[in-house]
């Protein structure tokens, strides 16, 4: 009897192992597209997280907001300043779009790789195993949110979806971008630098940027943008300014290291990106609005 | 209903550590990783004050939402399912020796999620999904995860204790 026993557990721990392996290994391979129970699974538990969001969030912005207080005299006076060149700008920014507006329509242009509508949502939750930088919106599929679409704050990218269920969505942060996340960007005011987004730098917490380019014109100081090419994201969305720049380990070309633009650790409101030029038909929105 | 329960209140706490992730700014931190393991804290109180000899709730209820947690926090499925099985196994295999105390659940909890997140570590570390070497490891990440943990046995051993030795009692009666 007792070997019966032993016989039995050594089963078990053999076919936990093989269920366990397989589980890594299909993960690994899959393409991150969500079956039904998983969606459900995201959906309960998305749920849960909204209901619980809610209470302990106020707590944590009450005491935030006290700690505000006192800096809000200085801030005050600074935006005040900023105020005044805010409305000339604006001014600028209105020409400037009806005179676009014009062009484009001179030029028979509907749709460009620089149009996108945006969708807000707000971070629920984040995934408590941190070494997957990870967080949970609250608008789904059922909202208009696909997959691989990019997500941004006021100040710039944070990251792409990578899973749409019906209600919530899991966003994958630029901190955790790994060689499966590329983003295709170039720097800004010049076309010629051309590059691939590739990976994260936790030590010193920037972006990895290789220049694809042949003649390397690489500055400190220059911004870094999506280039719309090779994906889903529209064309022109901040990602963060080169802070210093250096050989790869081969000498051939040339890696940038990017400050991300959006604070990656304190992310509360964010944008949905949906590029127009990937819609085929116009939906009815777009014909509602023009 | 007290079937429906333990399940429950797992998941609130599941919730809850992903919620107080988003909350708590990661700048008040200061580059530590403190991983709550709540849901395996309390299979591992189930498993020393209900549990017989040859029942497996704690055990199961461990399992299962470690499997909830790689589907929803993670995009590898079966890590966590690895660390907590076979943490629970050897709690529930060490339970038979020690006293059944305070002290004991204190060590308990320190053993498993010590177990269950080298484990994590080791199966991420082989995938590649973490490049930190062993040493940065224990510091940034496994001593304060452990502290982060009693804090939640503290908090959870006096709400859930009573209830579950009465309930065993009225079970083996």
């Amino acid at each position: 009897m007792p070997s019966f026993l032993r016989k039995r557990k050594l089963i078990v721990f053999l076919l936990s192992i093989i269920i366990i392996v397989s589980l890594i290994g299909y993960s690994l391979r899959s393409d991150g597209s969500s079956s039904v129970p998983a969606q459900f699974a995201h959906d309960t538990v998305g749920l849960f997280q909204s209901v619980l969001h809610r209470p302990i969030g106020a707590i944590a912005d009450f005491s935030g907001s006290i700690s505000d207080i006192r800096e809000v005299y200085e801030q005050n006076q600074v935006l005040k300043q900023e105020l005044q060149d805010y409305k000339s700008l604006a001014y600028e920014v209105n020409e400037l779009e009806k005179e676009n507006e014009e062009l484009r329509a001179m030029a028979d242009v509907d749709t460009t790789l620089s149009d996108y509508e945006t969708l807000n949502a707000t971070v629920i939750a984040r995934s408590s195993e941190r070494w997957f930088q990870q967080v949970t919106i609250n608008k789904g599929s059922q909202h208009g949110v696909q997959e691989n679409m990019a997500v941004q704050t006021a100040k710039g990218m944070v990251g792409k979806v990578i899973n749409a269920s019906q209600l919530t969505s899991t966003v994958q942060l630029l901190s955790g971008f790994g060689a499966e996340h590329q983003v295709s960007a170039i720097v800004d005011q010049n076309e010629n630098i051309f590059g691939m987004i590739e990976g994260y730098d936790s030590e010193n917490d920037q972006l990895i940027f290789r220049d694809l380019s042949d003649d390397s014109e690489l500055e400190e100081g220059q911004t870094v943008v999506t280039s719309g090419l090779g994906g889903v994201f529209p064309r022109g969305i901040l990602i963060g300014e080169i802070s210093s720049i250096e050989l790869d380990q081969y000498g051939l070309t040339s890696i940038a290291h990017v400050e991300p633009a959006a604070d990656l650790n304190d992310i509360n409101q964010v944008k949905v990106v949906d590029r127009e030029l990937q819609n085929v038909e116009p939906t009815e929105e777009e014909d509602e609005e023009s | 209903m007290k079937i429906f329960l333990l399940p429950l209140v797992t998941l609130i706490l599941l919730v809850l550590q992903s919620v107080l992730t988003e909350v708590i700014p990661s700048s008040f931190l200061d580059g530590m990783l403190y991983i709550p393991h709540w849901p395996l804290v309390i299979s591992i109180i189930v498993m020393i004050f209900y549990d017989r000899e040859h029942s497996y709730v704690g055990l199961m209820n461990g399992l299962a939402f470690a499997f909830l947690t790689d589907l929803t926090f993670t995009s590898i499925l079966g890590v966590y399912l690895l660390g907590y099985g076979v943490s629970l196994y050897v709690i529930h295999l060490l339970k038979r020796v020690l006293h059944k105390n305070f002290l004991v659940s204190i060590v308990f909890v320190l053993l498993g999620v010590a177990i269950a997140d080298l484990i994590i570590f080791g199966v991420y570390f082989l995938i590649g999904q973490v490049m930190i070497g062993f040493q940065d490891y224990l510091t940034i990440r496994l001593v304060p995860s452990l502290i982060v943990n009693v804090i939640g046995l503290l908090i959870l051993y006096p709400l859930t204790k009573p209830m579950l030795t009465k309930w065993k009692y009225e079970l083996e009666k």
